[in-house]
C-alpha cells in the first residue's frame, strides 16, 4: 500500500504542473482534460534512461505530504474544471499556517538548536491534539473545508499509507512550504502596495 | 428546512467520525503502557585470561577488485566466521561504486574473494528512483538472527544528499532481500548517514548512530525496531562541528557518544581538532552538551567498544592533521581520561591514509578491527585483551 500513495502523488503533481502550464492557453475544458491526461500518462509511463519523468521528479523531491496532495487536487480542479475544493478564505488561512509552522519547523529540524521538532512526529500525541483542537475550532467557525483538511493527514498517518512513520511527513514538505511562501507573498503584496499609495 | 437540518446533522456526524478515526489510535497509544528501553548490556564476554597477548594483521582484501575502497564494517556470523562490507569503485562518490562483501572462514581463517552485494542499478530498480552512488554501510544482527545491512545512497549532490536504506538477509549474508528506503529527514529525506555500530536495547529495538551534514553537521541516533521501522530520532549535538557518533553504553542507562570533529582542519594550529564527547544518563533519550576530550582528531572517524571489565577502548587517528597514524587508547574512568597504548599504523610517508576504523568484539572475546588502508585495501586486525593491556595493567 505504501507504493500506491507515491504513485498517486506523482500523478497529481504532474497533472497539476501541466494544468498550470495550459490553463491560460486552452479555454475548452474538454481539451484541457485531454491534454492533462495525455501528458500525465506520458509522464508516468514513458521511461527516460530507465525511469519515468514522474520517477525522476520523485528522486529529487521525494514523496509529497497529504496536505500537498490536497493543494494539488485544488490546483487541478481550479485550472482544469474551474472549480474549488477549498474556499479562498480557508485556503489563505491554511497557507498562512503552513508558512508560520514551516519557517519555524525547518530550521529547527535541520539542526539550528538541540530541539528537534521532527522527533515529535514519531509519537505524535501532542501534534494530534493540536490539529484536532484547531480542526474543531475551524468547524465551529464554519470553515468546514479547513476542519476536514486538517484531519486528513492524521487519517492517512493512522492507515500508514506513506513510507514514513513520522506524522510531520504527512503534514508538511518543502514543496508545500515553497508554494505557501509564494502564495502568501502574492496575497500580501497588494496590501503593501495600497499602504504605500496611501502615504502622502 | 427539515432537509437542511438533516443534511447538517449528517455532515456533523461524518465529521465526528473523521475526528474519531484521526485521533483514536493516538489516544489508545497514549494510554497503553510504555517503558523507555534501556541499553541491553548482556552477552559481554569476559577477558580471556588464559590467552597470551596476541595480534594478527591481515587484509579483508588485498586485491579489492575496485581501485578505491572505503567505509568497511564487520560482523560475526552465526558459524563463528566473519562478514565484512565496504564500498568501492573508481573513486569515492563515483557512479560505478557498489557495496562489496567478503566472508571470513573460521576453518581456513581466510577471507573469500570480494563479491558485489548491491549497487546503484539494483537500488534504482527496487526503489524506482535515480541512485547516483552508495556509501557507508553498517551490519546489524537482529532478534531473529537475521542480518540487516543499513547503507547510504545518494540521488542528488554529494554525501550531504544521502538517504538511508536497509536490506535484510535471512541466511547469514548469502542472499539479500530487495533494498528499502528509510524516511529519516523532513527535508526531501536527505542527509542521514551512518558509520558506527548499532547498539541493542532491551526491548529488541536498536539505536543506529547517524549524522547529518547538509545545513548543519551534527550527530543523531535513530531508534529502529527489528522490522527496520523508525521509532524515534534523538539529537546528540547540533550546529556544524560533529559527525559520525560512536555510541558506547556504560550501563543500562548511561552512555557516551564520541564524535569526529569536523572543525579541526579549519582551525588547525589555534584550535586543533579533538575527539568530541557527549553523555546521556537516560539510555540515550537526551544528551548533554558535547565537550572536547584530550584525544586529537584530524576530522576523522573513530571506532571503539566497552570491554567486560568496564574499560573503554577507542581506535582513532592520533594526529591533528592527516590520517597516517592509527592508534588505540584506553579509558578506565568512563571516558574522562584516555591513555594511548598501541599503534596499528604510523607511517608519515606522504599520502598514507589509515582511516574509518570499525571495531567489534567476537563471542570469544577476540576483537576484530577493519579499516581503510590507503584507499586501496581493507585491513583486518585481530587482537585480544592481553595485547591491549600489556602495557597498561
Amino acid at each position: 500500500m505504501t507504493q500506491v500513495y507515491p504513485m498517486v502523488g506523482q500523478v497529481l503533481l504532474l497533472s497539476a504542473l501541466i494544468s498550470l502550464l495550459i490553463a491560460k492557453r486552452i479555454n475548452n475544458i474538454r481539451v484541457r482534460i485531454a491534454v492533462v491526461v495525455v501528458f500525465t500518462t506520458f509522464g508516468i509511463l514513458i521511461p527516460l534512461s530507465g525511469l519515468t519523468f514522474a520517477q525522476w521528479l520523485r528522486s529529487i523531491i521525494g514523496d509529497l505530504s497529504v496536505l500537498t496532495l490536497v493543494i494539488l487536487i485544488d490546483i487541478l480542479m481550479q485550472r482544469v474544471f474551474t472549480r474549488m475544493i477549498i474556499s479562498p478564505k480557508s485556503r489563505k488561512i491554511f497557507l498562512f499556517g503552513v508558512v508560520l509552522v514551516g519557517v519555524i519547523f525547518y530550521p529547527l529540524a535541520l539542526g539550528v538548536s538541540n530541539f528537534d521538532p521532527y522527533r515529535l512526529g514519531y509519537e505524535p500525541m501532542n501534534i494530534t491534539a493540536v490539529l484536532c483542537i484547531v480542526s474543531i475550532g475551524a468547524w465551529f467557525k464554519s470553515k468546514k473545508d479547513l476542519a476536514v483538511l486538517l484531519l486528513l493527514p492524521l487519517l492517512i498517518f493512522n492507515l500508514h499509507l506513506m513510507e514514513s512513520y513520522n506524522l510531520w511527513d504527512y503534514l508538511l514538505d518543502p514543496v508545500l512550504l515553497i508554494y505557501a511562501l509564494f502564495q502568501t507573498a502574492i496575497v500580501l503584496q497588494p496590501v503593501k502596495f495600497k499602504q504605500k499609495v496611501k502615504v502622502p | 428546512m427539515r432537509d437542511t437540518k438533516i443534511y447538517s446533522a449528517v455532515k456533523t456526524l461524518v465529521y465526528a467520525g473523521l475526528l474519531l478515526a484521526s485521533m483514536g489510535p493516538q489516544i489508545m497509544s497514549f494510554f497503553s503502557p510504555k517503558h523507555a528501553p534501556l541499553f541491553a548490556m548482556g552477552n559481554v564476554t569476559s577477558v580471556l585470561s588464559d590467552f597470551p597477548p596476541n595480534i594478527s594483521m591481515g587484509y579483508v582484501c588485498e586485491d579489492c577488485v575496485a581501485p578505491s575502497v572505503h567505509g568497511a564494517n564487520i560482523i560475526e556470523k552465526l558459524d563463528g566466521g566473519l562478514f565484512s562490507t565496504w564500498f568501492g569503485g573508481s573513486r569515492e562518490g563515483g557512479r560505478d561504486v557498489v557495496l562489496w562483501g567478503a566472508d571470513y572462514s573460521p576453518v581456513t581463517q581466510q577471507w573469500s574473494l570480494p563479491h558485489s552485494i548491491v549497487g546503484p542499478a539494483e537500488i534504482k530498480a527496487a526503489l524506482g528512483r535515480y541512485i547516483k552512488t552508495v556509501g557507508n554501510s553498517v551490519l546489524v544482527r537482529g532478534e531473529q538472527s537475521e542480518l540487516s545491512l543499513y547503507f547510504v545512497s545518494v540521488s542528488v549532490g554529494g554525501w550531504a544528499g544521502s538517504s538511508l536504506n536497509v536490506m535484510t538477509s535471512h541466511d547469514d549474508a548469502k542472499t539479500w532481500d530487495t533494498p528499502r528506503r528509510l524516511v529519516t529527514s523532513p527535508f526531501f529525506n536527505v542527509s542521514t548517514l551512518n558509520k558506527s555500530a548499532a547498539v541493542h536495547m532491551n526491548d529488541g529495538s536498536i539505536f543506529l548512530p547517524v549524522y547529518h551534514e547538509f545545513f548543519g553537521k551534527f550527530a543523531e541516533l535513530l531508534r529502529l525496531d527489528n522490522q527496520g521501522r523508525v521509532l524515534d530520532k534523538v539529537r546528540i549535538t547540533h550546529g556544524r562541528h560533529s559527525i559520525q557518533p560512536l555510541l558506547l553504553p556504560l550501563d543500562p542507562e548511561q552512555a557516551l557518544a564520541l564524535m569526529r570533529d569536523t572543525e579541526s582542519n579549519a582551525n588547525a594550529g589555534s584550535n586543533p581538532g579533538r575527539v568530541l564527547l557527549s553523555r546521556s544518563t537516560d539510555a540515550g533519550s537526551h544528551w548533554l552538551a558535547d565537550e572536547r576530550t584530550q584525544l586529537p582528531n584530524p576530522d576523522a572517524a573513530v571506532a571503539g567498544l566497552r570491554r567486560p571489565d568496564g574499560s573503554l577502548i577507542l581506535v582513532f587517528n592520533d594526529t591533528e592533521s592527516g590520517r597516517h597514524s592509527l592508534a588505540l587508547a584506553v579509558s578506565r574512568d568512563q571516558g574522562k581520561r584516555w591513555q594511548t597504548v598501541k599503534h596499528f599504523e604510523n607511517n608519515r610517508d606522504a599520502g598514507n591514509e589509515y582511516s574509518y576504523p570499525y571495531l567489534i568484539r567476537g563471542i570469544n572475546g577476540t576483537m576484530h578491527l577493519v579499516y581503510t588502508w590507503n584507499r586501496k585495501r581493507i585491513r583486518h586486525v585481530i587482537f585480544n585483551d592481553h595485547w591491549v593491556d600489556g602495557d597498561t595493567k
